[in-house]
């Protein structure tokens, strides 16, 4: 719901809804099939210059455990890719 | 992956208001029924329909705030409370004067103390003589005017944020509106 900044999730295998603030959205966008490296690479440089690295790392590292831990994302291949799990 | 085109859009709404990026929200659903209620809207009170001039006999007496009320509830982030209260301050008396005609701005208020803490931290109450004046209103707030430009710098210290307190209450007089369950 870009008008609303939102993003609305349903995830299927635990019925449930979940609202996404842009941050974690863009991350969830761009996780499928990508390794965890490329993903945090690309949410750095999609958040550069107003966030600086480290803040932007650990934002990532923050959105990405809240997307697996609400069965979102789920890490495959000894945690290199991800996966996505919505609806 | 998501196209380029569709990253991008969700990049441009990474800012906030104040051009920060926020860090990742994931929040369950809050569901908010804002309609079915119990009341018909715009029943029999005086005034409601089309300004009556007085307002009933019991109204008259128990002073009624008015025959159609609108209360808006909302948070306002902390680190702006203190340039909304000097906001409020320079520009409340402003705003009631600003008003369109049927439209009375009755203040913006600090709750205290409530059971529910979703509402919001203040409420900004609005009295309309009659329905039509609702669309007064409208018209005040999108004609580019002194009152519009009043309401939106109210409004700019709303906390937008997801998961932010916000309400609205509309409200007319019980004795005069017809219950339907």
């Amino acid at each position: 719901m870009p008008e609303l900044a939102t993003c609305l999730v349903f995830t299927p295998a635990e019925p449930r809804l979940f609202t996404l603030n842009p941050s974690a959205w863009l991350i969830l966008e761009m996780a499928e099939g990508i390794s965890g490296a490329a993903l945090e690479a690309a949410y750095l440089a999609r958040t550069a210059p107003a966030l600086p690295a480290l803040v932007a790392r650990r934002q990532f590292e923050e959105g990405l455990a809240m997307l697996v831990r609400c069965g979102m994302v789920t890490r495959t291949d000894g945690c290199e890719a991800a996966e996505e799990n919505q609806s | 992956m998501t196209d380029q085109t569709s990253l991008d859009q969700i990049q441009a709404l990474l800012r906030d208001a104040d051009g920060s990026i926020g860090p990742p929200t994931v929040e369950p659903l809050r569901s908010v029924i804002r309609s079915g209620e119990n009341f018909l809207f715009g029943g029999q009170a005086p005034g409601v329909i089309a300004a009556a001039g007085a307002a009933a006999p019991g109204q008259a007496v128990c002073n009624f705030v008015g025959p159609l009320v609108i209360e808006w509830g909302y948070a306002v982030a902390d680190d702006r409370a203190a340039q909304f209260r000097r906001w409020l301050e320079l520009h409340e008396s402003q705003l009631s004067q600003a008003a369109p005609e049927g439209v009375q701005y009755r203040g913006t208020y600090a709750v205290v103390a409530q059971s529910d803490l979703s509402l919001g931290d203040y409420r900004t109450v609005w009295v309309f003589a009659s329905i039509g004046a609702t669309a007064a209103m409208d018209t005040a707030c999108g004609n580019g005017g002194r009152f519009a430009q009043l309401v939106a710098e109210l409004n700019s210290f709303r906390d937008r944020r997801i998961g932010a307190a916000r309400s609205q209450q509309i409200y007319q007089p019980a004795a005069h509106t017809q219950r339907t369950g």
